[in-house]
């Protein structure tokens, strides 16, 4: 046992400042992610702009249009002056100011509408762009009216009837039979990946490196504890530790469920497990090369952001290009990610296909640990 | 009779072409501080580390404490105390923690190793350092936690390897004096180095290995016993001749002179007035003569003049 209380007690003060960092950051992001993602996954806003009038034709039709736009906008009152037009604008006070020009109504009943308005603007930024292609349904639907035979006071009206017509907005939630599994907690599940592969490839290997290092070996081999039971006990040590990680970091994402994980979240649970045995024997095959803590360091960011960035882990599957899919599916994340991808996605959920992948991230855990003997027995055959 | 506690029969260890160890025998006693002498790579290292069964041979047996040593032989290493030459510790823990972890693989009743670790932090004089980080401490006062931690299960037989490789003077004496005191507890001491100066201060038997074998073996003075030179004179002194350098040659029990010019160096082998003699040969022929020294051999001479070669280099 005393090597096993030593591997934690050299763990705890030599490596507990990257397990606290990486771990606040990660929890940090999460709440961030969690609290942000939640109001704007939900929520659909329309973009009221503020627009200046001026109106030289005066007409019924020409004031009825300002009525209509003001209803979802803010009208804003300028002096036609020019240099406080331009102040405006730049100061970006309204962000368009539009002239009906005198003649609109008379224009518009004879169809003649190329030079009804004057819009100035200083930025063409979207809502911007959104009152051109207002205005140009606005004018196509009081042309289409009259062509039908309306006259222009009803080809208004109903014009602007048939615009007042609001689309109403619905979240397609993909877990609808499922209230356990919610977009929040899963993408806390796919971060989780990444900082799993860094915190453990960071201790995990370096305390390994260091209680095999050679003169530590020697002392070892040459006291009266058996050289099996020796590696017996740190192996011990890492799987708690594992354990531990992985513990901790299914408590905090108990927050993010309200409460004990239910239903499909058992899969995601398994799945984080397996991924941090999956992680441990990355950092086991790590340490059998006698590298030092800077070389550890770089190498954890080279795998857990390489592995995250390539296997969807930061950017969704769906979006990486097919070559980059192909490779990653040499990648245990990319697995990691698959699982969660369907138990988000309900309405496709495999629990058979989950099963598969899950074998497959089983499958590098133990290619990894393989390696590890060999690599060992060729290194105690040559040393 | 004193117990034999080491039995090394005919041990031969090769690598590949490389005969590390050559048919080596060596027997310790009870008691002894036996001293392995030897440049680099004479062979030293590896006849511990088969001693330790760290490494496999070729040939030969090993016995230690009257048993055949094999890797699986826990219950004599656990009677073994090994003081490497690189000081192993774990630097996130503290001096007290690093003795309490190594005593812990032999010991593991809690008690009896708190006061094992006790005992060995006040044998080492690391009461002060006892919650420091390996870090923070001195190249001497690390050196000093590497003993510790290889003796604190208070072994019957303790391997020393070099131990006071880039130790300054004052740590060396301090440890130095440590070994004698543990043989003097009752430990069977094994110590190698190229030092022989320390070798000479300290052990009681003395092997002498260059290349994989052991050429000579004994008490420092039977090993002294062994060369034809007795005692080396040294005078500075200018002006003589061939005439006076002939004479002096030729005195009893003289037998080879070198004179540079500057420093004249007889060399003698048996006879108690050689100094006086030579001396004499100056005064008749009135010269005068500075700083005049006599050297008895050193293990050095012996190890010159057995393999024809200095034992190390001039540092």
């Amino acid at each position: 046992m005393q090597v096993f209380k030593v591997f934690f007690k050299v763990l705890w003060k030599g490596h507990k400042v990257p397990i606290i960092i990486y771990t606040v950051i990660f929890l940090v992001l999460a709440f961030m992610f969690a609290y942000m993602g939640s109001d704007g996954e939900k929520m659909f806003e329309q973009t009221e702009l503020n627009i200046c009038f001026f109106d030289e034709d005066n007409s019924a039709e020409s004031r009825s249009l300002i009525d209509f736009i003001g209803e979802n906008n803010n009208v804003v009152s300028l002096e036609n002056d020019n240099d406080v037009i331009i102040d405006a604008l730049y100061y970006k006070r309204v962000d368009c100011v539009l002239t009906i020009k005198k003649g609109y109504s008379e224009n518009l009943a004879s169809g003649n509408t190329d030079k009804l308005f004057e819009m100035r603007k200083m930025h063409s930024g979207y809502s911007e762009i959104l009152m051109d292609i207002f205005l140009e349904k606005y004018i196509s639907a009081v042309s289409a009216y009259i062509s039908a035979g309306e006259n222009l006071s009803d080809a208004v009206k109903n014009t602007e009837t048939a615009l007042s017509e609001k689309a109403e907005i619905n979240f397609a939630d993909f877990n609808e039979n499922d209230s356990s599994v919610n977009y929040t907690v899963m993408i806390y599940f796919r971060y989780l990946s990444y900082i799993l592969l860094a915190v453990l490839i960071n201790t995990l290997s370096d305390i390994i490196i260091e209680m095999n290092k050679k003169d530590m070996r020697f002392r070892t081999d040459c006291s009266g504890i058996r050289s099996s039971e020796y590696t017996f006990l740190i192996f011990a040590g890492s799987i708690v530790f594992v354990l531990l990680i992985w513990f901790v970091f299914m408590l905090v994402g108990m927050y993010f469920t309200d409460g004990i994980y239910s239903g499909k979240m058992w899969f995601a649970v398994l799945n984080s497990l397996i991924f941090a045995v999956v992680s441990a024997a990355i950092a086991i095959f790590i340490s059998c090369f006698s590298i030092g803590g800077n070389v550890i360091t770089f190498m954890t960011q080279i795998i857990s952001l390489g592995m995250s960035f390539l296997c969807g882990v930061f950017v969704d599957q769906s979006l990486l290009s097919e070559g980059v899919l192909n490779a990653s599916r040499f990648l245990p994340a990319y697995w990691y990610v698959k699982v969660n991808d369907i138990i988000l996605n309900g309405s496709a959920f495999d629990a058979s296909e989950i099963i598969s992948y899950l074998f497959i991230e089983c499958g590098f855990a133990g290619v990894f640990i393989l390696l590890t003997i060999l690599l060992r027995k060729y290194k105690y055959k040559f040393s | 009779m004193e117990n034999t506690i080491i039995k090394i029969s005919n041990l031969v260890k090769r690598y590949g072409d490389l005969v590390a160890l050559d048919h080596l025998d060596i027997e310790i006693k009870e008691g002894d501080i036996f001293g392995l002498l030897g440049p680099n790579g004479s062979g030293k290292t590896t006849t511990i580390n088969c001693l330790l069964s760290l490494l496999t041979f070729d040939k030969g047996s090993i016995e230690i404490f009257g048993k055949e040593m094999t890797p699986e032989s826990y219950d004599i290493k656990k009677q073994i105390g090994v003081i490497m030459q690189n000081v192993a510790v774990f630097e996130e823990l503290s001096v007290y923690e690093n003795i309490d972890y190594f005593c812990g693989l032999y010991i593991r009743d809690k008690a009896e190793r708190k006061r094992l670790v006790e005992e060995a932090v006040a044998f080492t004089g690391l009461e002060d350092f006892k919650k420091f980080s390996p870090k923070k401490l001195s190249g001497g006062l690390l050196r000093r936690l590497n003993i510790a931690c290889g003796i604190a299960h208070k072994p019957k037989l303790i391997i020393l390897d070099e131990p006071t490789v880039a130790v300054d003077p004052q740590s060396r004496n301090k440890i130095l004096e440590g070994i004698e005191e543990l043989n003097r507890n009752g430990a069977t001491i094994i110590y190698t180095s190229h030092y022989m100066e320390e070798v000479e201060q300290i052990c009681t038997r003395i092997a002498i290995m260059d290349k994989g074998k052991k050429i000579a073996e004994g008490t420092k003075e039977e090993l002294k016993r062994m060369i034809k030179n007795t005692e080396t004179i040294n005078i500075e002194v200018l002006g003589l001749d061939e005439k006076i350098t002939g004479e002096i040659s030729s005195l009893p029990h003289v037998y080879n002179s070198e004179y540079d010019g500057s420093k004249l160096t007889v060399y003698c082998s048996g006879g108690k007035h050689n100094l006086i003699r030579v001396l004499d040969v100056l005064q008749k022929n009135d010269i005068a003569f500075g700083r005049v020294y006599s050297e008895l051999p050193t293990l050095n001479d012996v190890f010159l003049e057995i393999t024809g070669k200095a034992l190390r280099d001039k540092e």
